[in-house]
């Protein structure tokens, strides 16, 4: 497995996986606070014209909490996005290139394949989820004040992570059934939306992956949500199972096929 | 150490394999030839461990290919027609992550090794994105023989290489036999076959319809025609003369040699020499001609 490992981290690193899904939440995170203190009031105070900053104030939340709130908007409608697409052709773009057909004929186990994979990238976004969410913390606190505390951030970004690594997941399995990436990425991309559609229509984010995202809005809130715990661990078990019928997809397929 | 009985294997609505025998003996080369489309590849996936059987029976060392959980549980080495590498890693990288896998440990200094024997050692720190596609067959050598298998199963490993590329792989096929491994090579570029093989399969629809070796093939193949150079240019009546003897098909002349095709039955080198002594003709050279792999392919597979 620690070949395997090294593997996913040189692929992350020389593909630029890893940079574009870091500078893009980076991007966010300074971004963010940016437009809210500067930009944004800017826009409105030209577009109606005599508005004073009292009332510019009143439109947009000036705050750390603000824009913490906005950057956490900004990754879930474009974030996500970056992360499916940089991540839709894992495994997808393996089953289609053969390029899994060497390392399974030298005795490496699919289990260990799949399971590095899922792992580097997991403690990656949750990594890359937190430092955003950290530098936005930190940025906007510079621009406006700190009125929040560091916890809550760092617990915020946890979510986000694993939000992503469902994400992850999924991209992962669908890259079984349809070996293309781009398709992958819209696959799981739509998959991810329709989730997060029957979760707020029929008021289910609880029991759905997309609970996560709803859960750290709430802590940003003040108004944690008591069933966070089961959010996670049907989380946890959702994200173990996807993996669970990506293995037994790979290990049922025909390899080196033309 | 290859023994396949009946061997079927479909997609769809088309049957690749057709019941297909094939036999590999320890310690041979045994060129796999057939057509593009002839079923070698899907013959060597199943071999492999890759691809499962529709029916049949296929046993590689011993072991029941329908019976193992996965590729890796066959002591054999692979390498695809078009073997993939990931671009990113170099070739000592992947001769690294290849050569750690759970079930198979390689020793300290292998890969080196390896390494140096297919003439990669200068390359080594390389990505094999930059690699020319001969390298990379050899690479795919290196790491079909990293973890010491016996049986090596290579599709089509010279194919789509410059001269310079095929001699290179091919001499690195000779040196596996040397090692004392065996080795089932496809290919559909038949020089190349006769110059490392043993045996022979010619595979055609799916099926195997000659299995031989190259000396007892050439024996069985040998045509009854002499290529006789003659010391002077030969004249129309010494022709006519040979043309008109006992057992002489066809004679047709170029230059000071004359092509004499034999009746079957009279194919005795004495026979023809009688024949020119009679003539009184200086001979420089005689020589029977040998079918060429190409020919015999053609004749079994086309029946011409």
């Amino acid at each position: 497995m620690k070949s395997d490992i090294i593997k996913e981290l040189r692929m992350g690193i020389r593909t630029s996986r890893f940079l574009v899904i870091i500078a893009s939440f980076l991007f966010f995170a300074i971004l963010t606070p940016i437009m809210m203190k500067y930009i944004l009031p800017q826009l409105l105070h030209n577009q109606f014209q005599g508005m004073n900053e009292a009332s510019i104030s009143q439109m947009i939340d000036m705050s750390q909490k603000g824009a913490l709130l906005g950057y956490m908007s900004d990754l879930f409608e474009i974030g996500t996005i970056i992360v499916v697409f940089a991540l839709s052709g894992l495994l997808a773009q393996e089953i289609k290139e053969n390029t899994l057909v060497l390392p399974i004929c030298s005795g490496k186990k699919l289990l260990s394949i799949v399971g590095s994979k899922l792992l580097v990238f997991s403690v990656f976004l949750i990594l890359a989820s937190t430092l955003g969410m950290v530098i936005s913390y930190l940025y906007a606190g510079i621009l406006f004040s700190f009125d929040i505390g560091l916890w809550p951030v760092l617990v915020i970004g946890l979510l986000y992570g694993g939000y992503m690594i469902f994400l992850l997941s999924l991209a992962m399995l669908f890259g079984t059934f349809i070996k293309n990436a781009i398709g992958t990425g819209f696959m799981t991309l739509g998959f991810s939306l329709f989730i997060y559609f029957i979760g707020s229509y029929f008021k289910l984010h609880t029991y759905l992956p997309s609970g996560l995202l709803i859960g750290a809005q709430g802590i940003l809130n003040n108004q944690a949500d008591q069933n966070l715990g089961i959010t996670l661990a049907l989380f946890l078990i959702m994200v173990f199972v996807i993996s669970k019928i990506t293995l037994i997809r790979l290990e049922n397929k025909e390899w080196n096929e033309r | 150490m290859i023994e396949v009985e009946g061997l079927k294997k479909s997609f769809k609505h088309f049957e690749a394999l057709q019941g297909l025998n094939l036999n590999v003996r320890q310690g041979e080369i045994y060129g796999f030839i057939g057509k593009n489309g002839a079923g070698k590849s899907t013959t060597m996936n199943i071999l492999a461990g890759l691809s499962k059987p529709t029916s049949g029976e296929c046993l590689v060392g011993g072991i029941k290919v329908s019976d193992i959980i996965q590729a890796s549980d066959l002591d054999l080495g692979y390498l695809p027609e078009d073997p993939k590498f990931y671009p990113w890693l170099s070739a000592c990288e992947t001769l690294t992550y290849l050569g750690d896998s759970g079930t198979h440990r390689i020793k300290p200094g292998r890969i080196q090794e390896i390494l140096e024997w297919g003439g990669l050692d200068k390359d080594k720190h390389r990505r094999v994105g930059t690699f020319s596609r001969g390298m990379k067959q050899r690479l795919g050598i290196c790491s079909a023989i990293l973890h010491d298998p016996g049986l090596l199963i290579l599709d089509e490993p010279s194919s789509a290489l410059d001269p310079q590329g095929r001699n290179d792989v091919l001499h690195l096929i000779k040196g596996l036999k040397d090692m004392g491994k065996t080795v089932l090579f496809s290919s559909h570029i038949l020089n190349d076959v006769e110059r490392v093989c043993d045996r022979i399969g010619i595979i055609a629809s799916g099926r195997m319809v000659l299995e031989k070796s190259l000396k007892d093939l050439e024996h069985s193949h040998l045509q009854p025609v002499y290529d006789v150079t003659f010391e002077e240019k030969i004249t129309e009546e010494a022709q006519k003369c040979i043309k008109s003897s006992i057992g002489v098909l066809s004679t047709e002349i170029k230059e000071q040699v004359m092509v004499i095709k034999m009746e079957d039955g009279h194919e005795s080198i004495l026979t023809l020499m009688q024949i020119l002594i009679d003539n009184n003709l200086k001979i420089v050279g005689v020589s029977r001609r040998k079918p060429t792999l190409e020919d015999i392919f053609i004749k079994e597979v086309h029946g011409l």
